[in-house]
């Protein structure tokens, strides 16, 4: 899953993206539903196990429906409370965590996951969770009444057979290669949660995971506390989470987040602004945290708008931008320069890679732009207005540009407006990004096959085409089915109807005293394992 | 009686004007491109899924139909569900609004405090050294702005010298103590600005009236120059005053989202604009409907207010 950041900052999940974003501006409506398979190395001593720890989160808690979210700052919250049968670990490959094992059949249409047993629903619930509510939840996606936004993950499926309490088995027509990928937002809620009496689902999250719901006070805090009967513990025995409660606090400016960080008010934060980021990592009262995250920057060129329809014209844009400026000039070096949607974190990126990538070569790009009917006419370059870094990167984007005799200009648009205008296509170049892909089929499917809802730039090749098809029903090796993106990756970079940007790094910042927290490239915030030392 | 006449009509007048706000602001917010389904599921809508879900809300409609049913729903006191959290939209009025009234009212209190002492300073002391630095920390008061402000101020309560909260709001009717705590940074961030505009006014109005005959009259009776300051100039100077001091209030109400934005306070301003920015359509209507009323019930009260401080403003 994921979609277009548009929304303020980082937001680790799936979305469109103008984040980056120092400013405030909307809460996000990135996709969500990854997390991370945390390793905590360190375990706490007696003494130091529970109290409360204060989150600084950038946006408030959207919906507490874990099948109907969408937003990113929903999952910081929920993903302490729902679980799914699979979740990514730092190097973004799923793990299982309620599907302790699974096979699958020869002909990679038939997948049978075994489940954890002992594993409880919260309160009002109160007890085991079993395959049947696996399969209801799976079911409540599907169902069009829901409006899951994750519908699509799952559509795919043809049958879904329970045996016994522990087992589930999912049936295809054809192998579905990223299914593990697709299940990390298979949130599990009690079978019958929409008819229950003693509970609303809508406001009342009823999950498995660590920590159940108390309350949610809109704009002010979610609070959320160690739930007594939850099925884990860590590697000494001791049950799960180490903290009583967590307390989440939306402030939307990130330099008020920053300070409250350095003052104690806060224990923990997402999201610090890049600006911020070099005086925060030589802050001895603070823990900086950025790995490299899911979230890229890039230049869609819409094929089908006029002079965008010219090939040559969108090679020498490629060829004319020096990538490591955008990163240091738009992003205060937090990031590194791509050739290709591919996070560098993944397990993939080494797999499938650019043969002949782009980089600033001047003389390229005029030679190019020579043989192109491109007849200096100004083009608009669409970026979201309030995302700050987003805004910087077009401007070094357009003097590059103008470098080499290409005549752009800067378009900020409020994001709304920008949406739909994605959506419709109205634009020539835009400077946008996305976050949250994960698996290759994400990465390249939903943008790049011919019409596909999020194919933007209304690329079309067949071949590309048959690659995907052939990467999406792979059902031999990891090397295989890489092999299919890796050539497809070349066709579209000769084809350029994106010019790959730069990937941003994922910020977090807490203090030295809380431990046990695992920061992993989708932005995951789970708290399970997560404890605070004497301060 | 006139007055209680006076009064009643301008509330009957305040239907029409809350018809033609929400009308306006109806059509405004959806001429605008993109849409509360399409803001909700971002880049995630495909367009099946965005088609289902606004013939669920019912947006497929022709305006006019979605204006009157919104109309009906408003006037049984029904202000709808938000698309996007789900939760009723009254409840989530009714909640922003003690957060955004307090801060607007004890900024209004700061502006007082700080603007009529040393606006009637520096008329008495005109063209002095004194007004000269009163001006100037006006002036000043006035050009920085709240962000920047509200950030210096976090920085050195927060960080430096500490002791006071920096952000969230804890409502001062239950928690006297907590809750004005809470208050003291936001309150001087927003009102710092207006003190300057309340100063400035008090100042000139002062000074026009001291130029009145009857404060010569005062003088000739040998009246010292603080009893003729207290007793008969300020009063009247207070008029024109409380006029900026009442605008200012609709205004702070209206202008607290930086503010808001700065201190995370759950008030009426993050409401508003995280709505616009989702196309919240009934959020952004409730919102400013509410403003709008809250706006004209400040003038209403403004102009109730002349009649105390001169007996001979009359009111038809």
């Amino acid at each position: 899953m994921a979609g277009l950041v548009g929304a303020s900052g980082m937001t680790g999940l799936a979305g469109c993206s103008g984040g980056g974003g120092d400013t405030g501006g909307g809460e996000t409506t990135t996709e969500s539903g990854t997390d991370g398979a945390d390793t905590a190395t360190e375990t706490p001593s007696e003494e130091e196990m529970g109290g409360e720890l204060v989150a600084g989160t950038q946006a408030d808690v959207v919906k507490l429906d874990p099948h109907k979210s969408s937003a990113y700052s929903s999952f910081q919250v929920l993903d302490n409370i729902y679980q799914r049968l699979t979740v990514l670990d730092a190097d973004l490959k799923p793990q299982g965590l309620l599907a302790k094992d699974w096979t699958v059949s020869d002909d990679g249409t038939s997948w049978t996951f075994t489940l954890q047993e002992g594993v409880m629903f919260h309160p009002p619930v109160s007890r085991e969770m079993t395959a049947a509510d696996v399969k209801y939840s799976i079911e409540r996606i599907l169902n069009p009444d829901t409006g899951s936004p994750r519908k699509s993950n799952f559509d795919p499926i043809t049958n879904i057979e329970t045996n016994g309490d522990y087992e589930i088995t999912f049936e295809f027509e054809e192998p579905y290669a990223p299914f593990l990928y697709k299940l990390t937002t298979s949130y599990v809620m009690p079978e019958g949660a929409d008819e229950a009496d003693d509970y609303d689902v809508s406001k009342q999250p009823v999950g498995t995971g660590p920590f159940n719901f108390v309350e949610h006070v809109s704009k002010d805090h979610t609070l959320i506390e160690a739930f007594e009967d939850y099925w884990e513990t860590d590697q000494d025995g001791n049950q799960l989470p180490h903290l009583d409660a967590v307390r989440f606090r939306p402030i939307p400016e990130g330099s008020s987040r920053v300070t409250n960080l350095k003052t104690g008010e806060l224990d923990w934060i997402d999201t610090a602004p890049r600006s911020q980021a070099s005086s925060l990592e030589n802050a001895s009262s603070v823990n900086f945290s950025n790995v490299p995250g899911t979230f890229y920057d890039y230049l869609g060129h819409r094929l089908d708008s006029e002079p965008m329809g010219d090939q040559k014209l969108r090679q020498a844009i490629s060829w004319a931008i020096d990538r490591p400026s955008i990163v240091k000039g738009a992003r205060f070096g937090y990031g590194e320069p791509t050739q290709d949607p591919v996070p560098p974190s993944s397990l993939w990126a080494e797999m499938i890679q650019v043969d002949e990538p782009y980089e600033q070569d001047k003389e390229k790009a005029e030679q190019l732009l020579e043989d192109s009917d491109y007849d200096g006419q100004q083009i608009n370059i669409m970026v979201g207005q309030q995302y700050k870094g987003q805004v910087n990167a077009a401007e070094i984007v357009q003097e590059q540009l103008s470098g080499v005799g290409i005549n752009v200009k800067v378009q900020p648009t409020e994001w709304g407006t920008m949406v739909s205008r994605l959506n419709e296509g109205d634009f020539q170049i835009t400077l946008v990004g996305w976050i949250g892909f994960v698996d290759p089929d994400d990465m390249f499917y939903s943008i790049f096959h011919t019409g596909e809802k999020w194919n933007q730039t209304n690329y079309s090749n067949e071949e590309v085409d048959e690659l995907l098809e052939q990467g999406r029903s792979a059902t031999g090796s990891r090397e295989e089915r890489a092999g299919y993106y890796d050539d497809a990756v070349d066709m579209i970079a000769e084809e350029a109807p994106y010019t790959f940007l730069n990937f941003n790094d994922e910020i977090m910042a807490w203090k030295p005293y809380v431990k046990g927290f695992t920061h992993i490239p989708t932005g995951a915030t789970r708290f399970k394992t997560t404890y605070k030392t004497d301060q | 009686m006139g007055f209680k006449r006076y009064v009643l009509k301008r509330l009957l007048l305040l239907f029409p004007v809350l018809l033609g706000v929400s009308v306006i602001s109806f059509s405004l917010v959806h001429f605008v491109p993109g849409g509360p389904v399409e803001a909700a599921l971002g880049t995630q809508g495909n367009p099946e899924l965005i088609q289902e879900l606004r013939n669920q809300y019912g947006l497929n409609r022709p305006l006019y139909v979605q204006y009157f049913d919104w109309l009906t729903d408003v006037l049984q006191g029904d202000f709808g569900q938000s698309i996007r959290t789900e939760r009723d939209i009254s409840v989530a009025v009714e909640r922003a609004i003690p957060p955004t009234f307090w801060v607007a009212f004890s900024a209004s209190v700061v502006s007082v405090l700080i603007g009529i002492p040393t606006g009637i300073i520096s008329a008495v002391n005109h063209y002095s050294a004194r007004d000269y630095v009163a001006t100037f920390f006006a002036f000043l008061g006035l050009s920085v702005p709240n962000f920047f402000l509200g950030l210096a101020l976090i920085l050195v309560f927060g960080l430096y010298i500490g002791g006071l909260p920096t952000t969230g709001f804890v409502d001062p009717m239950k928690h006297p103590i907590e809750g004005v705590r809470h208050l003291v940074l936001p309150a001087f961030t927003l009102g710092t600005a207006s003190s300057a505009v309340v100063m400035r006014m008090m100042r000139s109005s002062l000074l026009e009236v001291f130029s009145e005959e009857y404060i010569r009259t005062a003088k000739a009776k040998g009246l010292t120059r603080r009893l003729i300051t207290n007793k008969h100039a300020v009063k009247n100077a207070l008029i024109p005053t409380i006029t900026v001091i009442g605008l200012n209030f609709g205004y702070l109400l209206g202008g607290v989202v930086i503010v808001e934005q700065i201190f995370a306070i759950p008030g009426l301003g993050r409401l508003t604009l995280t709505a616009i920015f989702n196309r919240e359509y009934r959020v952004i209507q409730a919102t400013l409907l509410l403003i709008a009323f809250l706006f004209a019930v400040v003038n209403l009260v403004t102009d109730i207010m002349y009649a105390y401080l001169d007996p001979r403003i009359k009111y038809e």
